[in-house]
C-alpha cells in the first residue's frame, strides 16, 4: 500500500483545490471517498448560458447537489426559474452575475425571479451585471435589484454605448449605487465606448449643495471608473475617503474634478490610505496640475503609492518628478501604457531613487541607455521584475550629448561599442529580472547597434538567473548565429525573440 | 529564541522559534506549553528526513506574509509563478513528495502543504479514473446503482 495524500480524504479536497472542472468530474469518480470530497467542489461554480441551459441531465444531478453552489452565472436572454431548475437547497450563493444578454423573454417576469432569487440567498457578497449587450435601459429602471440583497459587498456594473442612438443602459444604477453605497467594499462603474453625458443623467446632481453634508462611505476601498466626462462618478469619489484603490478611465480632460475630488480629501485631514492609482485617457494642463497635487497630498511618511500606472501622453517630466520625490520608496509598480509620450523618462532618476520598484513600462531616451548619470548616482533598484522599454530619441538630449562627445568616426565607434557594454553590463546588475522586453522606435542605426549582443555581454545576460524572455523589436542585428548558439547553450530555457 | 522538535525516529532539530511557528501545532503547542520548554516538541508522524525538508522550506519562507486560507479559494486554480528556490525544492521524487505533503499536512505548514497540492494536482490531471484507482491502489468502492448516478458526473467533460 502506497502512502499517499490521496488516500487522505481531507488532503483530497485540499488537492481537488488545484482541479478544474473536468479534472474534478473524473477524480469524483474514483471511489465513494473522492466523491463525497470533490462533489462540493465540482459544484461551487456553476454557470447558466446558451450552452448549458438545454442539458436537461446536467441541471438534474445539479439540483441533487446544489447547496455547495457559490457562484450562479446567468448569461442568457432570460432569468431561469432557479426554484425548479435547481431546487430549494441552492441558498448559499455568495457570488452572482448576470449578462450580458438582456432579458428580452418576459422582462417583467425575469425580474421577479431574480429577485426571489437573491432574497432566497442572503449571503450574495459579490454582484456583476454586465449591460452592455442590453437593447433597452429598463434593467434598474424596473426596479432597484440591489435593495434585496443585504449582504452585498463588491459591485461591479458594466455598459457601454450601443446600440449608438439608445446610449448607455445603466439608467436608475447610479441613483442605485448611491442608494447602497455605504456597504460597498469595492466598486466597478464602467461606461465603455464613452459614457453619457446628457441632461438626464445630470439631473438633480447640480442642485446638490456642497455644503450639505453628504454621508461618506468608508469601507469602500477600490474604486473603478469610467466613461466620458465624469459628472456623476465624481459623487462616488466624494463620498469616499478611505480609497486604497483608484482607477478612473475618461474620455474627456475636464474629469480632473475626479483627482481633484480625491486630492480635497487629504486636504481636508483625511489621512490617505491611497496604495493603487490608475488613471487613463486624462490629458490636458488642468489634469496634469491636479494629478500633481494628488500625488503631493497622499503621500505618507512611511508609506505612499505601490502602483502607478498612467497613459503616456499624460505623463509629463513635472509628473515624474512629483511621483519619485512623494513616492520613491513604496513604489513597486510603474506603468506609463501608450506609445505617445509627453516626455521620456530619467531611466537613472529611477533606478537610483526606487528600491522597491519591481516593474516598469515606459518610454525612455536612447541617450539614457548609456547610463552615464549611473556613474554619480547609486543604483538601488534591485529587486526589477519585469523592465518594458520604448525607447525614441530625444533629439535635444542627443544633440546635447552629440556636442560633448568628439565626432570622428574612430570615436564614434568607440562610444558605441563602450555604450554597448555599458548598457548589458548595467542591465547585468538586476540580478531578479524575469522579462525584458524593448520595442525601438527610431531610425538610429547606432543606437540599435548598441543594444546587440556580442560574446562580451553573454556574462552578463547570463548572470541574471531568473531570465525567462528577452523580446527586441525591432532587432535585425541584435545577434549575430554564433553569439545566438553560446547563449542557447548556455541557457536552454531562456526565450528571445528579435526580428 | 530557539525552540528544539523531535521526529518520530528521535532525531532532534534545533531551530528559531519564529521559524518554527509557521507550522501552526507547534505555534499553538508553545502558547499551551510556555512554562516548558527544556523538552523538544515531539512530533509523533514526521519522520526525520522529512522534518528536516520541512525546516527548510520553513527558514527560507520565514519572512513570508501568511495567507488567509479562505480569501484566496477561488484563485487557487490560476497558475502560479513559482520562484526559483521553490522550483529547486519541489525537484524530489514523487514518494518523497507525498511524504512532505503528509508531514505539511500533520504539521499544519499552510503554504508547503499549498504547493504540495498545487504537484500532487499535477499529477492527477487528465488521468481517467481507472488510471487513478491503479496508480494509488484504491479500491472502486461504487455500488451497481451508484455507478450509474455518478455517470452524470461526466457530463462536466461535456461543458
Amino acid at each position: 500500500m502506497i502512502r499517499s495524500p490521496f488516500h487522505i480524504p481531507e488532503l483530497v479536497e485540499e488537492i481537488g483545490a488545484y482541479l478544474e472542472q473536468e479534472d474534478l468530474a473524473r477524480c469524483a469518480r474514483v471511489c465513494k471517498s473522492w466523491h463525497e470530497g470533490l462533489i462540493p467542489l465540482l459544484y461551487r461554480n456553476v454557470r447558466y448560458d446558451d450552452h448549458s441551459r438545454n442539458m436537461k441531465s446536467f441541471w438534474n444531478t445539479t439540483q441533487r447537489y446544489s447547496r455547495h453552489i457559490r457562484s450562479f452565472t446567468v448569461s442568457a436572454n432570460f432569468f431561469p426559474k432557479v426554484e425548479e431548475l435547481l431546487g430549494p437547497e441552492c441558498r448559499y450563493v455568495t457570488a452572482l452575475a448576470l449578462g450580458p444578454q438582456d432579458f428580452v423573454d418576459q422582462p417583467l417576469e425575469c425580474h421577479a425571479r431574480l429577485r426571489s432569487f437573491v432574497t432566497h440567498n442572503p449571503s450574495i457578497r459579490t454582484l456583476q451585471i454586465d449591460l452592455r449587450r442590453h437593447l433597452s435601459s429598463s434593467f434598474f429602471q424596473e426596479d432597484n435589484i440591489l435593495r434585496y440583497i443585504p449582504a452585498l459587498t463588491n459591485l461591479a456594473i458594466l455598459d457601454d454605448r450601443y446600440p449608438y442612438s439608445a446610449g448607455p443602459k445603466s439608467n436608475g444604477a447610479f441613483e442605485a449605487i448611491l442608494e447602497c453605497g455605504s456597504q460597498l467594499e469595492s466598486l466597478t462603474y464602467q461606461v465603455f465606448w464613452g459614457g453619457s453625458s446628457d441632461s438626464l443623467n445630470n439631473r438633480g446632481l447640480n442642485q446638490e449643495d456642497d455644503s450639505k453634508t453628504i454621508q461618506t462611505w468608508p469601507r469602500l476601498t477600490s474604486l473603478t471608473i469610467s466613461g466620458y466626462e465624469g459628472y456623476r462618478e465624481i459623487e462616488f469619489v466624494k463620498r469616499c475617503p478611505n480609497l486604497k484603490q483608484l482607477k478612473a478611465f475618461f474620455k474627456k480632460p475636464n474629469c480632473f474634478k475626479v483627482l481633484h475630488q480625491m486630492a480635497q480629501h487629504y486636504l481636508s485631514g483625511h489621512p490617505s490610505r491611497l496604495e493603487h492609482l490608475e488613471i487613463m485617457h486624462l490629458q490636458g494642463q488642468q489634469t496634469k496640475a491636479a494629478l500633481e497635487e494628488l500625488l503631493r497630498v497622499c503621500a505618507r511618511p512611511h508609506a505612499g503609492l505601490k502602483t502607478f500606472r498612467i497613459h503616456s501622453s499624460c505623463m509629463y517630466e513635472t509628473t515624474f518628478k512629483t511621483l519619485l520625490t512623494y513616492h520613491a520608496n513604496s513604489l513597486e509598480t510603474l506603468a506609463a501604457i501608450g506609445s505617445k509620450w509627453a516626455n521620456p523618462f530619467d531611466l537613472c532618476l529611477l533606478f537610483s531613487m526606487c528600491p522597491r520598484l519591481k516593474s516598469f513600462e515606459g518610454v525612455v531616451d536612447g541617450c539614457q541607455l548609456w547610463f552615464q548619470d549611473l556613474v554619480h548616482f547609486p543604483w538601488v533598484c534591485n529587486d526589477l521584475r519585469t523592465l518594458r522599454l520604448t525607447i525614441c530619441q530625444n533629439d535635444s538630449s542627443f544633440t546635447k550629448y552629440q556636442a560633448v562627445s568628439p565626432r570622428n568616426t574612430a570615436d564614434e565607434h568607440q562610444r558605441v561599442v563602450s555604450t554597448q557594454r555599458q548598457f548589458w553590463r548595467k542591465l547585468g546588475m538586476l540580478k531578479n529580472l524575469e522579462l525584458l522586453d524593448i520595442l525601438m522606435i527610431t531610425r538610429d542605426p547606432s543606437l540599435k547597434k548598441m543594444l546587440s549582443i556580442v560574446h562580451e555581454d553573454l556574462d552578463h545576460i547570463c548572470g541574471l538567473k531568473r531570465l525567462r524572455e528577452i523580446r527586441i523589436l525591432p532587432g535585425e542585428d541584435f545577434m549575430s548565429n554564433d553569439v545566438k548558439e553560446e547563449l542557447q547553450l548556455r541557457r536552454p530555457g531562456l526565450c528571445i525573440h528579435y526580428v | 529564541m530557539k525552540v528544539t522538535l523531535e521526529s518520530s525516529d528521535g532525531q532532534v532539530f534545533t531551530v528559531d522559534k519564529e521559524v518554527a511557528e509557521l507550522s501552526v501545532i507547534i505555534k499553538e503547542m508553545l502558547v499551551i506549553e510556555q512554562a516548558n520548554q527544556d523538552h523538544p516538541i515531539p512530533l509523533l508522524n514526521v519522520g526525520a528526513v522529512e522534518l528536516a525538508k520541512v525546516i527548510e522550506y520553513c527558514e527560507h519562507h520565514r519572512n513570508d506574509p501568511t495567507i488567509d486560507d479562505d480569501e484566496d479559494y477561488d484563485s487557487r486554480k490560476k497558475p502560479i509563478e513559482m520562484d526559483d528556490w521553490d522550483k529547486q525544492f519541489t525537484i524530489v521524487n514523487k514518494e518523497m513528495m507525498f511524504e512532505l505533503i503528509l508531514a505539511a499536512n500533520s504539521m499544519q505548514v499552510k503554504p508547503l502543504l499549498h504547493l504540495g497540492c498545487r504537484y500532487a494536482a499535477d499529477i492527477v490531471k487528465r488521468m481517467s479514473p481507472t488510471e487513478i484507482r491503479d496508480l494509488f491502489q484504491i479500491d472502486d468502492d461504487f455500488t451497481p446503482e451508484e455507478q450509474d448516478k455518478i455517470e452524470w458526473e461526466k457530463q462536466w467533460t461535456k461543458l
